[in-house]
C-alpha cells in the first residue's frame, strides 16, 4: 500500500480545515509533554489485517528415531513462519502510523500502542498513538517514535533523555520433543524426582538471548545511547506432535542521551506522599 | 516555563537532527521503566543491559500423610534449586557484562504445556554499573543482586546502606485434614483451630529461617523490603509453598542518615 488510504486522507483533510487537534493523551500525560515543548498534532494509526502465518509448515514425517537422536537441534521450519508473519505485520503497521504522522508534519509519536487481534483466519495488527511536533526549530531527521506515555517521555527529556525508536524484536525456535516426553511419561520412578528439563531450558533461554540480541542490534542500528525495554513475553506452543516452539518478544525504546550538564532539572525529591493507593 | 520547555524540545530535536557516532559496546538495555531508570542513574549507578536466566524444571510429586502437619523436603528442595540455577544464569550473564550489580529483579514461576508438574523458573534484572570500581561487589567479588524497586534502591543507597543480595526461603507445607470428631468439635462454634495455627507457623518460621541464614552466609546487617507470600501452584488446598524474598543489606557508613522527607499531596488518584 504505497498511498494512505483514502479514509486518513479525508480524515487529514477534515482536521486541517476545522483546526481542530484531537489526542489519545491522558491528562497527566497532555500536561507533561507540554512541560517539554511538545503540542499534540493529532491522533494517529497504522492498521493492517493479514492472514494468520501457519503454525504447521510441514506435517511430522517419520524417522523418529534419527530426531530422537538429534534432540537439542533446532527446527526453525516450524517456527520460522509464525515469526515471520508476527514480524511483518507489526512493521507493517509501525511504517504505516509514521506515514500518517509525517503528512501532518509531526516531529514524533507518542504513546504507540501495539496489538493484535485474532480474526476469522487472519490477525489485525495496529498501532495506535499520539503524533507530536516540538516547538522548536530544528527538525529531527527522522521521526521518534515511542510506546512511552506523554508523562514518561516528559520526565526522561527533563532528565535529558530523548526517545528515538519504538523497537519491537523478537526470535523463534522450536526443538523435537519426543525425548523429554518419553522420560517424563514412562519412568515412574522419574516422577517423582527433582530434575531440570535441558532441552526447554536451553530452548528458553535462547530465544530470550536472541530476542534480546536482536534488540541490541537494533539500538546499535539506531545509533541510539540505550533501549529501555518495556515489555518481555515468552510464549509457547506445539506447531506439531512432538515437537515445541518458543517465541520471544522484546519491545522498547532506543533513547538518545542530548544534555548531560547538570542543569537538567533531574534533582530527585523526597516526598512522602500523603495518599497511597489502597489506603484511605 | 514555556521557554525552559521550549529549550528543552529544541536541545532534544538537536540531539535527534545531530547524526551520531558511538563506539560499539557502549550501549545499554534496561529492564527498567523510565520511573526506576531515571532514580537509578541518579544514585550514580550506569545501567549496563539487560541480564535474565531460566530453568525449566521438573518437580517431582510427593504427597503429604493426609492427617498429618509435615514439610514435603523434595518440593521444597525443587523450589530453591529450580530458583537458584535461574539466579545463577542470570548472575553468570551480569558477571559477563563486567556489572557490580543486578537492579531490579523480577523472580516469575510459571506451569508451562511442557508437561505434568513441569515449571518454568525465571529471574529478570538489569545489570548496572557503579561510579567506583569494586565498591560495591559482595565480599566474594560477585555482583549484588537486589529485589528493591529503582525507587527503593535510591531511597536505600541515598539513607547510606548498599544492597548485597536477594535472599529467599522456601518450605512447602501439607496442612493436615481435620479428621471428622476434630470437626465435629468445632462446628459451628467460635474456636481456634489448633492444629492449623501451628502448621502455618511452623511453614512460615522454616521459611524465614532459611531466609535468615542466607542473609548470614551473606554477612548482611539485615534484610530489608522482604515479602512473606503463600502460594498454592498447583498443588490444591492443603498444600502450600510460603515464599519468603528480600534484600539483605549493609551500611557503607557509620554515620549514615536519612533525608527528612517532605510531605506531598499528589492530586492523582
Amino acid at each position: 500500500m504505497p498511498e494512505l488510504p483514502p479514509a486518513v486522507v479525508e480524515r487529514r483533510n477534515r482536521a486541517a480545515r476545522s483546526g481542530v487537534r484531537t489526542s489519545l493523551l491522558s491528562v497527566p500525560s497532555a500536561a507533561g509533554i507540554e512541560a517539554v515543548g511538545l503540542e499534540p498534532v493529532g491522533e494517529v494509526m497504522g492498521c493492517a489485517v493479514r492472514s494468520a502465518p501457519r503454525r504447521h509448515p510441514m506435517p511430522y514425517s517419520g524417522r523418529r528415531w534419527e530426531v530422537m537422536r538429534q534432540h537439542g537441534k533446532y527446527y526453525d521450519a516450524y517456527s520460522r513462519p509464525y515469526l515471520d508473519g508476527m514480524r511483518t505485520g507489526y512493521n507493517s503497521v509501525l511504517a504505516r502510523i509514521r506515514r500518517e504522522a509525517k503528512t501532518l508534519g509531526a516531529d514524533g509519536i507518542v504513546g504507540v500502542q501495539l496489538t493484535r487481534t485474532a480474526l476469522d483466519g487472519g490477525n489485525e495488527f495496529v498501532a495506535m498513538g499520539t503524533a507530536v511536533r516540538a516547538r522548536s526549530k530544528v527538525r529531527p531527521t527522522s521521526l521518534f517514535t515511542t510506546e512511552l506515555a506523554g508523562s514518561d517521555v516528559a520526565k526522561l527529556m527533563l532528565a535529558g533523555w530523548a526517545p528515538m525508536r519504538l523497537q519491537w524484536a523478537a526470535a523463534a525456535h522450536a526443538i523435537d520433543t519426543h525425548y523429554n516426553t518419553l522420560i517424563i511419561g514412562t519412568r515412574n520412578s522419574l516422577r517423582a524426582s527433582n530434575f531440570e528439563l535441558d532441552a526447554h531450558t536451553k530452548l528458553i533461554n535462547d530465544v530470550r538471548a536472541d530476542a534480546r540480541q536482536e534488540f541490541d542490534r537494533m539500538t546499535e542500528a539506531a545509533h541510539a545511547d540505550g533501549g529501555i525495554v518495556s515489555d518481555l513475553t515468552l510464549s509457547t506452543w506445539e506447531p506439531g506432535e512432538g515437537v515445541t516452539a518458543a517465541i520471544a518478544v522484546v519491545c522498547g525504546t532506543a533513547v538518545a542521551r542530548f544534555r548531560r550538564t547538570d542543569s537538567a532539572p533531574a534533582d530527585t525529591l523526597t516526598v512522602m506522599p500523603l495518599w497511597r493507593r489502597g489506603e484511605c | 516555563m514555556t521557554a525552559a520547555a521550549d529549550q528543552i524540545a529544541e536541545d532534544a530535536m538537536r540531539g535527534l537532527a545531530r547524526p551520531r557516532t558511538r563506539k560499539r559496546g557502549s550501549r545499554f538495555t534496561s529492564d527498567l521503566s523510565v520511573n526506576e531508570f531515571l532514580p537509578v542513574c541518579e544514585a550514580g549507578f550506569r545501567p549496563l543491559g539487560m541480564v535474565l536466566g531460566s530453568s525449566v524444571y521438573h518437580v517431582g510429586v510427593q504427597l503429604g500423610r493426609w492427617s498429618e502437619n509435615q514439610e514435603l523436603e523434595v518440593l521444597s528442595t525443587a523450589m530453591s534449586r529450580a530458583r537458584e540455577l535461574a539466579m545463577a544464569r542470570m548472575r553468570k550473564d551480569a558477571r559477563g557484562l563486567g556489572a557490580d550489580g543486578v537492579v531490579g529483579v523480577r523472580l516469575d514461576i510459571e506451569f508451562r504445556e511442557f508437561g505434568e508438574n513441569v515449571a518454568e523458573f525465571t529471574a529478570v534484572g538489569t545489570a548496572v554499573k557503579g561510579d567506583q570500581p569494586r565498591r560495591w561487589r559482595t565480599h566474594t567479588g560477585n555482583p549484588f543482586t537486589s529485589y528493591l524497586s529503582g525507587q527503593d534502591f535510591f531511597t536505600l543507597v541515598k539513607a547510606g546502606y548498599a544492597p548485597v543480595g536477594m535472599v529467599m526461603g522456601s518450605c512447602v507445607y501439607h496442612v493436615a485434614h481435620q479428621r471428622f470428631r476434630q470437626v465435629l468439635g468445632t462446628l459451628g462454634r467460635n474456636a481456634e483451630i489448633p492444629q492449623l495455627t501451628d502448621a502455618l507457623y511452623d511453614a512460615r518460621e522454616l521459611a524465614i529461617g532459611r531466609m535468615q541464614a542466607e542473609a548470614s552466609a551473606l554477612r548482611a546487617e539485615g534484610v530489608v523490603g522482604v515479602r512473606l507470600l503463600s502460594l498454592p501452584h498447583r498443588w490444591g488446598g492443603h498444600t502450600t509453598e510460603f515464599f519468603v524474598i528480600g534484600t539483605a543489606v549493609k551500611p557503607l557508613r557509620a554515620d549514615h542518615t536519612i533525608t527528612t522527607p517532605r510531605l506531598v499531596l499528589p492530586l492523582v488518584d
